[in-house]
C-alpha cells in the first residue's frame, strides 16, 4: 500500500500540467508527472519517493497521439503494448515487446520508460538511431531537440519540464536491423545485454545498453564498426576493447561476461547486416 | 485399481472451485472490528550492534498507538532452540531484521511512521559462510548459545557458531576406503534461498476479556504454535486457540513458530485489540525464514566394478542469523546423508551453522535436496573417473529390502523400488542413445540422472486424529487437524473416507479450517506425512463409526453385527442386501416405527501416532527416526549454447515408488510442482549478497522464480510397491518431487560444459564460465 495521501490531478492541456506541476512545486507538494504508473506506485510503496502531488498526463492529446504519415510521432503516454500493435516500424516494435512482461506493457508507457529511475530505457535504443527528437512541454512553452543533444544518460529535462512525444522524419521500415537481449536466466527480466544495429545507406549504427550503466550511441564505436577492411570479429573485439571501462559489473552479470555478450551480438549483428 | 470406489480416482480438490473463483477465505481475507496494524522498521546492517533507537517523532503521528523495540520484550523463542528474540535486542544478526514495530489503527499510519524511526547500528565484522564462522577467530553470532533453552534432540556446541551437529557412525569408514580402488573428494556449495509461496506470511492475535488467546495464523502448525506459545509465555494450553484457514502454500516455511509470538505480544500492549502482522512480499522474501544454503565436502570410495565401498561427508548447513528449523534440517540430512545407496561404511557430520544470512528454516525437502545435490554430484564424478555410466552405478548401488540406512535400520518389505524408477527414468529419456548430442558448432543437448529419498523427519510421538460425525442424509463430515496448503490433503483425505464407507466423495465434507479447540491434535503439516497419518486416522475413525453403524442396526435388522456391511449409503446384511438400513435412517439416531429411539449421533473417533521410531544415539546416529522411505529417480534433458551458456530445459522426468496413488491428478500435480521449483532452486532462486552480507535480490523483480513459458515437458511415473502399513497402501509424496531435480541438472550441465559442476545456481554466465574453462 501507498502510506501517505496526495493529491491527483488530470489536466486535459500541456498547459494545464505544467502549471499544475509549478503550483504544486510551490506548496511544497513535490509533484511527479504520471503516466502508466508502474513505477510510481512501486517506488511510492517501497516509500522511496513521497510525492504528494500526482498529474496525470493520459489525458493531454499530445501525450496520445501517435502518427505514421509524415513526421512520425508517438505520444509519451501511449502505452508499450499500444505502440507494439499499431507501429509499422518493426525494429522499435521488437525491442518494446521484449521490456517487462505483457501484464505490465498493458500500462508501462514510452514516456516512462524513458523517464523512469531504472538505467536501462530500452524504448529508447530505436529511438537513437532514428535521430529522433524528443518533444518537451515547460514553462516557456513547447520545444523539439535532438536526442543527440537532449539525451546523455537520460533525458535532460529542466524543472518542471515534461516529455509529450518523441518524432523524427518519415521512414520506410529499415528492413536491416538486428536486436539482440540476453538477460541473467529467462526472459522477463532486466537486460545484461540490450543492443540494437540498423544498417542505413551502407553504414552500420549501434545502441547498447543492459551492458553499461545506461543506454549508448557512441560514433567512435561506429567508426570501428564500418571498417570493412576488418572481419566483424576482429570489429567486434575492437569495438568492445574500445568499451572497456564501460561494461557494469552486478548481481545480475559480471563486467567480463557481458563484454563477452556484446562481443558476440556484434559479430552476429555485422554478419547479418553485411550479408 | 478398480477395486476401488473413491481411491485412486481422479475426484475434483474439494476446494477447488473456490479458490479460482476467488471464494476462499483466507487469514487476511477475515478483518476483525478493531484491529491494528503494524509496520517494521528492518536491519540495515547484517551484523551489527543497535546502538540507538529514535522513535519521538513515529510516535507523534495521528493513528500511532504504540512503538516498540527489542528492550520492550525480552523473550528467547524458537522452535528447537531458543535463539530469537521477537524484535532484534542488542545487536542484528542478519540484513532485514525486524528491529522495531509500529502498531497503529491503520496500515498506512503504520507504515508511514516506521518510516521515521531512526537507528544507528555500530557495524560488526559479517561472516559471510559457514567456513568463515566456523574458523577459530570467527566472532560469535550467539554469545550465550550455552544458555538457550533447546531439545534433546539438537545439539549445539557452545563458545562456537554451530547450532547443531548430528554424527552418523556407521561400520569402518577407514577399512571402506582401504577397500576401494578409486576415491573421489570434492566439495560443493549452494547459497540461501526462499520457498516464494503466493501467500505472504501473517498472524492476527487477540485476548478476549476472559485471557482466551486467539490467534489466526497462515500456518503449518496450529497444534505447534498453541504448544509452543504456552510455554514461551506460560499461557495454559486450553487459554490458547489458534485457527488455521486453508493457507496459500507453505513448503516448510510455515511450519514451526513465525509471527504469532509477537503478534501476541502487541495484543497485550494494546489491552487485547486484535493486532495484524502481515508481511509484505519483500519483507517475506528476505526478513522472515527461507531455505539453507549448503555447503558439503564428499569422500566416496569404490570398487573397480563400481560398488561404493565408504563416504565421508560433512554437510555445513548456512542457518543464516538464527536456528528455527534449520539444526533439525542439518540432522534430517545426516540420517538420509548416503542418498539412497548401500553404503555400509559411512561417516557423516552435520551441523547447522550460524552466519549473517537471512535465516533459514523447513524447506520442502527439508535437507534432502541440500545433501542430494551434493551427494548425487559425487556420484557422477566417481562414474566420470571409474568410466562407468551414471545409470549403471546408480543401479550397482541402488538401496533395497533387507539393507541399512545410515541410522543403521534395516529397510522392511515396504520398501520401494528404486531399481524400477531408475529404469523408468532412464527409459523416457532414451538414454541408451547417448547422454550427449551436437546440434549446431555451439548448441549441445545433454542429459543427467539423479536418485532420491526422503523420509519424514518427524518427532518419535508424531501423530494425527480423526473426528467423524453424520448428517441426517447420511452423509458425512470429516474433521482433521490437517492444514490445506495447496497440497490437496482435503480432497485425499475425503477419498479415504469415502473409501471406507464405500460411499461417492461428495458424500464426504472435509472441515477446510482447522481450529485447535475442535479439530483434532495433529503434529503438524509437513515432512510429507500428512496423507500417511491423518489418512491412517480417518481409516481408524471411519472404522469406529462403522462399528457403530453396525452395532445400531444389528439391533434394528436382528442380526449379529459381523453379518453387515456398509456400502452406498446402506448398512445391509452381506448375504441377504435387501435387508437392510439407509444410513440416513440411523447415524443420528434411529427411530423405530412406534416412536422408540435408539443410537444417538455417531461419531468415529481415529488416530494414528507413528510406530516403532527411536531416539538417536548421539554419537553414531543409531536408532529409528524414519517411519517410512520414499524412493525415486530423476532425469533431465538440456540445451545449452555453448557459445554464451544459455540454456533451456526441455524435458523433466520423474518415477517414483508411491505404494498406491489416492489421486493421480493431485499426486502428478504435487510432482510436477515440486519438479518445477527444483528447477527453480537451481538455476535462479538463490539469494545475492554484497560484500557486507546484504541480499541485492530482495525483491520478486530480481529473485526470478520459474515462469509459465520457462517449464520443460514433465513426465512422471508411479511405481507401487504397497506401503503395507500406509492408507490403502500409499506413502508420502509431496516434497520427494523436488529432491532429484539439482542433481539432475547439475549432471546434464556438466555433461553439457564438459566440466563436473560444483556450485548452483546454474546461470548461463557459470555455464560459460565453467564451459570456457575447459
Amino acid at each position: 500500500m501507498i502510506p501517505f495521501d496526495f493529491t491527483y490531478s488530470v489536466p486535459e492541456s500541456v498547459e494545464e500540467a505544467v502549471s499544475s506541476w509549478f503550483s504544486s512545486e510551490q506548496r511544497g507538494e513535490n509533484p511527479v508527472y504520471y503516466s502508466g504508473g508502474t513505477e510510481i506506485i512501486t517506488l511510492c510503496r517501497e516509500q522511496k519517493i513521497e510525492p504528494h502531488a500526482v498529474i496525470d498526463i493520459k489525458h493531454i492529446p499530445e501525450c496520445l497521439k501517435i502518427n505514421e504519415t509524415e513526421d512520425y510521432y508517438y505520444g509519451a503516454a501511449l502505452t508499450l503494448n499500444t505502440i507494439t500493435e499499431k507501429t509499422s516500424l518493426s525494429l522499435f516494435s521488437a525491442v518494446l515487446s521484449r521490456i517487462a512482461d505483457n501484464t505490465i506493457r498493458n500500462k508501462l508507457t514510452l514516456g516512462g520508460n524513458i523517464m523512469g529511475r531504472l538505467p536501462y530505457r530500452e524504448a529508447v535504443l530505436p529511438l537513437l538511431l532514428f535521430d529522433a527528437h524528443a518533444v518537451i512541454a515547460g514553462k516557456e512553452g513547447i520545444r523539439s531537440q535532438p536526442l543527440s543533444v537532449v539525451f546523455d544518460k537520460r533525458l535532460l529535462l529542466g524543472k518542471g519540464e515534461l516529455l509529450l512525444g518523441i518524432t523524427f522524419p518519415a521512414k520506410t521500415d529499415a528492413a536491416h536491423w538486428v536486436f539482440t537481449r540476453k538477460e541473467k536466466n529467462g526472459r522477463i527480466d532486466y537486460p545484461i545485454l540490450s543492443v540494437c544495429f540498423i544498417k542505413e545507406n551502407d553504414s552500420i549504427k549501434m545502441a547498447v545498453s543492459g551492458a553499461f550503466a545506461y543506454p549508448l550511441r557512441n560514433p567512435e564505436a561506429e567508426n570501428i564498426l564500418n571498417r570493412q577492411t576488418l572481419s566483424p570479429l576482429q570489429r567486434a573485439e575492437k569495438v568492445t576493447d574500445y568499451f572497456a571501462d564501460y561494461y557494469k559489473t552486478d548481481f545480475r552479470s559480471s563486467a567480463a561476461y557481458r563484454k563477452h555478450l556484446l562481443k558476440g551480438a556484434i559479430t552476429e549483428a555485422l554478419e547479418k547486416l553485411e550479408d | 485399481m478398480d477395486e476401488y470406489k473413491a481411491v485412486g480416482k481422479n475426484t475434483e480438490r474439494v476446494e477447488g472451485q473456490d479458490k479460482v473463483n476467488g471464494k476462499i477465505r483466507y487469514t487476511d481475507d477475515l478483518p476483525l472490528p478493531g484491529m491494528l496494524y503494524t509496520a517494521f522498521v528492518r536491519s540495515s546492517h547484517a551484523h551489527a550492534k543497535i546502538l540507538s533507537i529514535d522513535h519521538r517523532e513515529a510516535e507523534k503521528i495521528e493513528g500511532v498507538t504504540g512503538v516498540f523495540t527489542g528492550e520492550d520484550f525480552p523473550y528467547l523463542i524458537g522452535l528447537y532452540l531458543g535463539d530469537k528474540p521477537p524484535l532484534a535486542r542488542e545487536k542484528v544478526r542478519y540484513f532485514g531484521e525486524p528491529v522495531a514495530v509500529v502498531v497503529a489503527h491503520t496500515e498506512a499510519a503504520a507504515r508511514y511512521a516506521a518510516k521515521l524511526i531512526n537507528v544507528t547500528y555500530e557495524p560488526l565484522k559479517v561472516l559471510a559462510s559457514p567456513e568463515e564462522a566456523l574458523k577459530p577467530d570467527a566472532p560469535l553470532i550467539h554469545e550465550n548459545l550455552s544458555a538457550y533453552n533447546h531439545i534433546d534432540a539438537i545439539l549445539p556446541e557452545p563458545g562456537t557458531n554451530i547450532g547443531n551437529r548430528t554424527r552418523i557412525r556407521k561400520g569402518d569408514i577407514q577399512a571402506g576406503f582401504k577397500a576401494a580402488d578409486v576415491i573421489i573428494e570434492e566439495s560443493f556449495s549452494f547459497p540461501p534461498g526462499d520457498h516464494v509461496f503466493m501467500e505472504d506470511r501473517i498472524a492476527i492475535a487477540e485476548i478476549l476479556s476472559d485471557g482466551q488467546v486467539v490467534i489466526r495464523s497462515s500456518t503449518q502448525s496450529p497444534f505447534g504454535v498453541q504448544n509452543l506459545m504456552s510455554s514461551f509465555f506460560q499461557i495454559p494450553q486450553r487459554k490458547i486457540t489458534v485457527i488455521t484457514p486453508p493457507v496459500g502454500g507453505g513448503f516448510g516455511g510455515k511450519a514451526g513458530i513465525q509471527l504469532e509470538p509477537l503478534a501476541f505480544l502487541l495484543s497485550r500492549e494494546m489491552g487485547g485489540r486484535p493486532v495484524r502482522i502481515a508481511l509484505t512480499r519483500e519483507e517475506d522474501l528476505v526478513s522472515a525464514p527461507g531455505a539453507a544454503g549448503l555447503h558439503a565436502r564428499v569422500k566416496l570410495g569404490a570398487k573397480k566394478t563400481g560398488e561404493f565401498t565408504a563416504a565421508e561427508i560433512l554437510f555445513l548447513f548456512d542457518s543464516g542469523g538464527y536456528a528455527d528449523y534449520a539444526v533439525n534440517v542439518s540432522r534430517a540430512a545426516a540420517f538420509a546423508s548416503s542418498g539412497p545407496y548401500k553404503l555400509d561404511n559411512l561417516q557423516t557430520d552435520s551441523l547447522s551453522v550460524y552466519t549473517n544470512h537471512p535465516f533459514a528454516t523447513a524447506y520442502r525437502g527439508f535437507g534432502h535436496i541440500e545433501l542430494s545435490f551434493a551427494v548425487e554430484r559425487a556420484v557422477d564424478i566417481l562414474s566420470e573417473k571409474l568410466g562407468i555410466d551414471p545409470v549403471t552405478i546408480r543401479l550397482k548401488n541402488s538401496i533395497q529390502a533387507g539393507e541399512t540406512t545410515p541410522t543403521q535400520n534395516v529397510l522392511d518389505n515396504s520398501t520401494g523400488n528404486l531399481k524400477e524408477c531408475i529404469h523408468t527414468v532412464a527409459q523416457r529419456l532414451n538414454w541408451n542413445n547417448g547422454s550427449l548430442r551436437k546440434i549446431s558448432s555451439t548448441v549441445v543437448r545433454a542429459k543427467g540422472i539423479a536418485c532420491f529419498w526422503k523420509a519424514p523427519a518427524i518427532p518419535t510421538n508424531t501423530q494425527a486424529g480423526a473426528i467423524i460425525t453424520f448428517n441426517n442424509d447420511g452423509s458425512v463430515n470429516l474433521a482433521t487437524g490437517a492444514v490445506e496448503i495447496g497440497q490437496g490433503i482435503l480432497t485425499g483425505l475425503a477419498q479415504i473416507a469415502a473409501e471406507s464407507f464405500g460411499m461417492d466423495p461428495e458424500m464426504v465434507h472435509v472441515v477446510r479450517d482447522v481450529i485447535t479447540d475442535r479439530s483434532p491434535n495433529d503434529w503438524t503439516t509437513a515432512a510429507s506425512r500428512t496423507l500417511f497419518m491423518a489418512g491412517r486416522a480417518v481409516l481408524n475413525a471411519a472404522e469406529d463409526a462403522i462399528q457403530q453403524i453396525k452395532s445400531i442396526a444389528s439391533a434394528v435388522l436382528a442380526c449379529p453385527p459381523e453379518d453387515l456391511e456398509v456400502a452406498d449409503g446402506k448398512v445391509f446384511l452381506r448375504d441377504e442386501k435387501d435387508t437392510m438400513l439407509p444410513l440416513s435412517s440411523m447415524v443420528n439416531g434411529y427411530t423405530y416405527p412406534n416412536g422408540t429411539a435408539i443410537g444417538g449421533p455417531i461419531i468415529g473417533r481415529g488416530k494414528y501416532i507413528a510406530r516403532h521410531l527411536t531416539h538417536v544415539d548421539p554419537l553414531t546416529g543409531k536408532g529409528r527416526p524414519a517411519l517410512e522411505w520414499t524412493l525415486g529417480a530423476e532425469g533431465v534433458e538440456v540445451e545449452v549454447d555453448l557459445k554464451d551458456g544459455s540454456f533451456k530445459v526441455l524435458q523433466a522426468s520423474c518415477a517414483m515408488d508411491v505404494g498406491n496413488v489416492i489421486n493421480p491428478d493431485l499426486a502428478r500435480g504435487q510432482v510436477v510442482g515440486a519438479m518445477a521449483m527444483g528447477i527453480g532452486y537451481s538455476t535462479t532462486e538463490a539469494f545475492e549478497f554484497d560484500t557486507s552480507q546484504k541480499v541485492l535480490n530482495g525483491t520478486l523483480r530480481d529473485f526470478k522464480i520459474l515462469r509459465y513459458g520457462e517449464h520443460p515437458v514433465y513426465t512422471v511415473d508411479f511405481i507401487r510397491t504397497p506401503q503395507k502399513d500406509g492408507p490403502y497402501n500409499a506413502r508420502g509424496l509431496g516434497e520427494q518431487g523436488i529432491i532429484g531435480m539439482p542433481g539432475a541438472l547439475a549432471s546434464a550441465f556438466s555433461r553439457a560444459v564438459g566440466k563436473q559442476l560444483t556450485k548452483m545456481p546454474f546461470t548461463p554466465e557459470y555455464l560459460w564460465k565453467q564451459g570456457a574453462a575447459v
